[in-house]
């Protein structure tokens, strides 16, 4: 299964956009045990992209590009934005950061998924996961 | 997402129903502050209803519980299921905010 979407830089979509992107990867999403963690990494990787990618400017646009192929599934999320230096990114869980309100976005996908990869200047997260019995 | 608020015992106790998702952590972080406003000091969210919080989400709570911690006050939140609470313990959230096993138990620690 091969899905290519595109959508355009407004928080209000990302929810619909996901829910339908979850549809089309599972026929039932509430009945696979990995759909929390699918949902979560997407969720985060397409507000990264929105709104520190894109930063939220609605003439650019999220590419996600998903495929399922032997039980093993791969999310790859674009913006269109200047990329960050992904190996500079904060740990959120050390005692100076655990309070801070953000930056828990990338440590949840790394927690989520099974392998996490940044490439193009960090513009694309590549995540993918195995689906044991999904 | 559906907000509910109701006080039991001097405790503010705030039920959720639906997904804790950017758009809803904004409408839970304004009823907040609203209650907060009104004088509530003791807060506890009842996350039964709860399906699904991302890292907006997670943030708000980490605010509620600042803002309660500054004026002398304190949150929790109960009936949390497996997947959420085990987004408290990989954040190490579940240190700054208490987690209750179930509403009963969370009132009669407050």
């Amino acid at each position: 299964m091969r899905i290519s979407e595109t959508m355009i830089s407004q928080v209000e979509f990302i929810d619909d956009f996901i829910d339908s992107l979850l549809e089309r990867i599972f026929q039932t999403p509430k009945q696979h045990n990995s759909v929390f963690n699918i949902k979560l990494a997407l969720h985060e990787a397409i507000i990264n992209a929105v709104k520190h990618g894109n930063k939220m400017k609605q003439h650019l646009n999220v590419q996600v590009e998903i495929i399922k192929e032997d039980g093993q599934l791969t999310i790859q999320v674009t913006d269109q934005g200047e990329g960050f230096d992904f190996k500079k990114i904060p740990d959120p869980i050390t005692p100076e950061n655990l309070e801070k309100l953000n930056g828990r976005g990338i440590f949840l996908i790394q927690n989520a998924m099974d392998r996490v990869e940044f490439t193009d200047q960090g513009r694309t997260i590549k995540m993918m996961k195995l689906l044991k019995g999904d | 997402m559906k907000i509910g608020i109701d006080t039991i015992d001097d405790v503010t106790v705030v039920d959720l129903e639906g997904e804790l998702n950017v758009d809803d952590s904004i409408l839970l972080r304004n009823a907040f502050l609203g209650v907060l406003k009104e004088g509530a000091r003791e807060v506890m969210v009842d996350f039964e209803k709860v399906s699904f919080v991302g890292s907006a989400g997670l943030a708000t709570l980490i605010e509620m519980m600042q803002l309660l911690r500054k004026s002398g006050g304190k949150l929790g939140c109960c009936n949390i299921n497996n997947n959420i609470r085990g987004l408290f313990e990989i954040t190490k959230i579940h240190k700054l905010i208490t987690i209750y096993d179930n509403r009963a138990l969370a009132l009669k620690s407050f």
